[in-house]
């Protein structure tokens, strides 16, 4: 050990010792050691975001949405076969194709069923990221999404299957602009943040960004709460209208999901929409109010779960595509989402932090990652364009690999074809609300072991039992 | 009627044409596959990565032929509605 070294360990030692006697001897309300239960009381991010709220009198934007895990994904798991139906070959072909708005002039066909979810240039990303994005959903054959912005040419040139959002800052909703796409998406909401307004600040745009979004010198970037012209469920009705008989492409909604789910989705399918988009409250964002992103909303297993049994119950599933978004981020997640009913899903955050990858050493420690992703970020020049499309292709191709995997092991030779019948459940209550088969009992015991525990009395009402059993004997 | 004619031999063409590309890309796919599986063996990064591509094409090949064999089948349907309508 070199002289430096062990004076660096004496030193550290000393530090060490000193500060444990003092929490030790220190009065508890003088002493450091305070911070620890009380941030575990309040929980750091909020205690740090309660003082940036004291700090700057505004609501504060925390980037990438709500840090809850509030899909209890954890609690479904696939069901292997081995001999009452056997395991798909290994050298069968599984196939990863899926097709958004089937009766569309124009469908929109996917090699894979996972797209790049809808993260605008300029309001949310840099040109370099969309870029990015845009190759690799080209090369792996599926889609990338606009987000809420206007064309940006460079993205339309290298993206092989675009899908725009027609949105509520209206920057697309021109005939000349959604005439060049392969799918509109209405975009009402999103699961970070509902249908709220949203502001980017004139200062804070660029020439490239104005001229995308068409937007005077000193003029702010504006989302609606509202789409222009869309004040009734009539008014919706008559934009899809328009715009299937305009474009002849898939034309959808998207949302963010709520318990109104249903009505919602039943005015979609009024208006005749190809695919419904839920976002689930998981969804990412660059930035909006942590109230919005952890208070808002409904999960997104929840919620593709009963867009997908509402689409069967209306049958609807062959006609109208569903996609599911917000906080998928394995594979595994994903392939769940669309055994319950989904027949492709989005991914944003997770593609974000692929493509960053092991590009994050150029960020950490002095910055965060997304300095180097976010339109206003102080680092975008250091992303390397060719490195971030090959790592958000590798991305998605493992993560196609490992769905692939699953379908084997289950038997199956497409992955449209697992269904909540390849799933069990390990909640007794989500089991029911999912309508997948509970792990606890074999199948034939399912019915019976509800009925079983509904006769069952809580420990409450069984000690009141017991005590007035008592008392009558006595 | 030998509009029609022509019509319903340029269908046939196309089946047949689209059986052709089906079957073709069924079998580079599958060549696809078998190059992946002869790259992954290695433990070299260039050639990790040409698997990865491959296995990527083998994928869109495969969605090729689907979408060939619905081609194919659409054709069948009208070629089969037309002459119904013909005999009526």
């Amino acid at each position: 050990m070199g002289i430096l070294a062990r004076l660096l360990r004496g030193a550290v030692n000393e530090i060490t010792d000193d500060a444990v006697r003092t929490m030790v001897r220190d009065q508890y309300t003088e002493n450091l050691f305070e911070m620890i239960p009380a941030s575990k009381k309040v929980n750091p991010i909020y205690l740090m975001e309660t003082a940036m709220r004291a700090s700057q009198g505004r609501p504060v934007a925390r980037p990438l949405g709500s840090h809850l895990r509030l899909s209890p994904w954890d609690s479904l798991l696939f069901s292997p076969v081995h001999l009452f139906r056997f395991p798909t070959p290994e050298d069968v072909a599984i196939s990863t194709a899926t097709i958004i708005g089937p009766r569309a002039k124009k469908p929109l066909s996917l090699s894979i069923p996972v797209m790049i979810a809808g993260m605008s240039y300029g309001g949310a990303l840099s040109k370099t990221v969309k870029i990015a994005l845009a190759r690799a959903a080209t090369m792996a054959g599926t889609a990338t999404n606009t987000g809420e912005a206007g064309l940006m040419e460079e993205e339309r040139q290298e993206a092989g299957l675009l899908i725009g959002q027609y949105n509520r800052g209206g920057w697309l909703n021109t005939r000349e602009k959604y005439s060049r796409l392969d799918a509109i998406e209405i975009q009402l909401g999103q699961g970070a943040q509902g249908s709220t307004p949203q502001r980017s600040s004139a200062k804070n745009i660029g020439e490239e960004y104005r001229e995308v979004f068409e937007l005077q010198e000193d003029q702010d970037a504006v989302i609606n709460s509202r789409l222009k012209g869309v004040n009734t469920k009539e008014d919706f009705i008559q934009l899809v209208k328009k715009l299937r008989e305009e474009t002849g492409v898939p034309v959808g909604l998207k949302i963010a999901a709520a318990h109104h789910l249903e009505r919602e989705l039943q005015i979609a399918l009024e208006a005749g929409c190809d695919f419904i988009t839920v976002d689930g409250a998981e969804g990412g964002t660059h930035g909006t109010s942590p109230t919005l992103e952890d208070d808002v909303g409904l999960p997104t297993l929840h919620a593709v779960s009963r867009a997908g049994q509402f689409l069967m119950k209306k049958g609807a599933t062959e006609s109208v595509s569903l996609i599911a978004a917000g906080g998928l981020i394995t594979p595994g997640q994903m392939l769940k989402a669309m055994a319950l009913g989904a027949n492709a899903v989005y991914t944003g955050t997770a593609a974000l932090m692929a493509m960053v990858g092991d590009q994050i050493t150029t960020a950490i420690p002095f910055e965060p990652p997304t300095d180097m992703v976010v339109y206003h970020g102080k680092m975008t020049d250091r992303l390397d364009l060719d490195k971030s499309t090959q790592n958000i292709f590798y991305f998605l191709n493992a993560s196609i690999r490992e769905m692939e995997l699953v379908a084997i092991t289950l038997g199956k030779v497409a992955l449209r074809d697992i269904n909540r019948d390849d799933l069990v459940c390990l909640d007794p209550f989500l089991s029911r609300a999912l309508n997948v088969q509970l792990g606890f009992v074999p199948p034939e015991k399912q019915e019976s072991f509800y009925s079983e525990i509904s006769g069952l009395q809580s420990y409450e009402t069984g000690r009141e039992a017991m005590a007035e059993r008592s008392a009558l004997l006595s | 009627m030998d509009h029609n004619r022509e019509f319903m031999d340029t269908l046939t063409s196309f089946h047949s044409d689209l059986n052709r590309i089906q079957t073709m890309a069924g079998t580079l796919s599958q060549i696809e596959r078998d190059h992946f599986n002869d790259l992954s063996k290695y433990e070299d990064q260039r050639l990790a990565g040409i698997a990865v591509a491959e296995q990527n094409s083998a994928r869109q090949l495969g969605e090729i032929k689907q979408l060939c064999i619905a081609m194919a089948q659409r054709i069948q349907e009208i070629q089969g509605s037309l002459d119904n309508r013909r005999e009526v």
